[in-house]
Parts: structure tokens; sequence; C-alpha cells
């Protein structure tokens, strides 16, 4: 089963998604991520750190804070390790990705989707495995090609 | 905090700091791992999550 970056920042913050993030994180079955998906969720953790210890309102003032140290370097080792432990404390393998951008643009047409999504998809179909853990709706149109988890959420 | 590194050569130090820096960061997720439970960083909503994620495309 494939972890999308939703599943992980709606377990780290409490959010009203938080019981399925924690459905899905908890499965028995093995659980997969990759690098497209890790960047993502370290970015939106980085971004919400921002937010609430130091009142940074878009990703230029992120950006230009960082530069300017009005925000400490440490913010980024903080939103690493806020993921890091999440995937290991639920023993989820991160996973190469062996992709082609040309698989993912076909993949993103045919199914209406962003090019990050795509090359989750192209991922999670290159790898053999069969269920996306997924909170986002953008994906209900590949509900045909995997199966999307946690059931509770998409019944 | 390595007052040390300061005595060793500036490509060796560099090495170190990596190393040590490398080091911090294990040590920080082994702590985050103790006590994890979901909900650890705050609270928030799906909307302004979902928000910062779409701004990965507009940044």
């Amino acid at each position: 089963m494939y972890l999308d970056t939703n599943i992980i920042y709606n377990y780290i913050f409490e959010t009203e998604l938080t019981t399925y993030a924690t459905e899905a994180l908890s499965a028995p079955e093995p659980k997969i991520i990759s690098d497209t998906a890790i960047s993502e969720a370290i970015f939106v953790t980085l971004r919400k750190l921002a937010k609430d210890e130091y009142e940074i309102n878009s990703t230029k003032s992120l950006r230009e804070a960082l530069k300017s140290n009005k925000v400490p370097p440490e913010i980024l080792s903080k939103a690493y390790s806020y993921v890091k432990a999440t995937l290991a404390f639920h023993n989820v393998v991160t996973i190469p990705e062996n992709v082609s951008w040309e698989d993912t643009i076909i993949l993103a047409q045919k199914y209406h989707l962003l090019p990050n999504d795509a090359r989750i998809l192209a991922t999670l179909l290159t790898n053999g495995a069969d269920k996306l853990a997924t909170l986002d709706k953008d994906f209900q149109n590949v509900s045909g090609v995997v199966e999307l988890c946690p059931k509770s959420f998409w019944k | 905090m390595y007052e040390f590194l300061k005595a060793l050569p500036p490509e060796l130090r560099e090495r170190f700091e990596v190393d040590l820096m490398k080091a911090e960061l294990e040590k920080e997720v082994n702590h985050l791992i103790k006590t994890l439970k979901p909900g650890f960083g705050g609270k928030s909503t799906s909307k302004e999550l979902d928000e910062y994620a779409d701004e990965v495309y507009e940044s």
C-alpha cells in the first residue's frame, strides 16, 4: 500500500481527517512511500510550523525568512524529523522512483492528475502495489486501477 | 556546541560537522518516536494543510 502525502500530514497535525490517516498508517500490510510524497510532506510540515511559530503566511515569505535567518534553520530539521519519525514508527519503507517522466505525463493525461500525483501513481504501479492510501479526491478517477484506502474514507 | 571542531582543518571540520548534524537528526527522530501519537505536531484543518500542499505548485 502506497501512502500519499496527505496521510502523513493529517497524522502529524490533528485535523478532522486524522482518524483516517491513523487507520491507513496502522494497517497491518506492508506500507511504501517515495521521494515525491516525502518531499511534499516535509514542505507542508515546514510551512505549518513556520506559520504557527513565526507567523509566516506564504512560501515567498518563508523563503525570505530562511534566507535572512528570521526563521532559524533548525525548523528544517524539525519538519524533517516529524515526517521521518512518522514513517519510521509505522514501518513505512521508502522505495525508489524508477519511473520515466513520459510515463508520468501519460498517466497525468489519462487520469486528469497533476504531475506529482501522476508520478506517485506511476511509482506505485511500477512497484506492483495495488492500494493507494490517500485522502485526496483528485485520485477518484484511478479507483479502477488501484484500490483506494482507507475504506472508511472512500466508502 | 562542539568547540573542538574549531581546532580542525576546514576540510576535516566540515566532514565532522555533517556527520554530527546527521547524528543530531537521528537523535531527534528517535526521541520523537518514543512518544509519537496522532496529532503530535499540533492542531490544524485539512483545508489549511491542503492549501500548503497546493503551494508546491505555486512556488
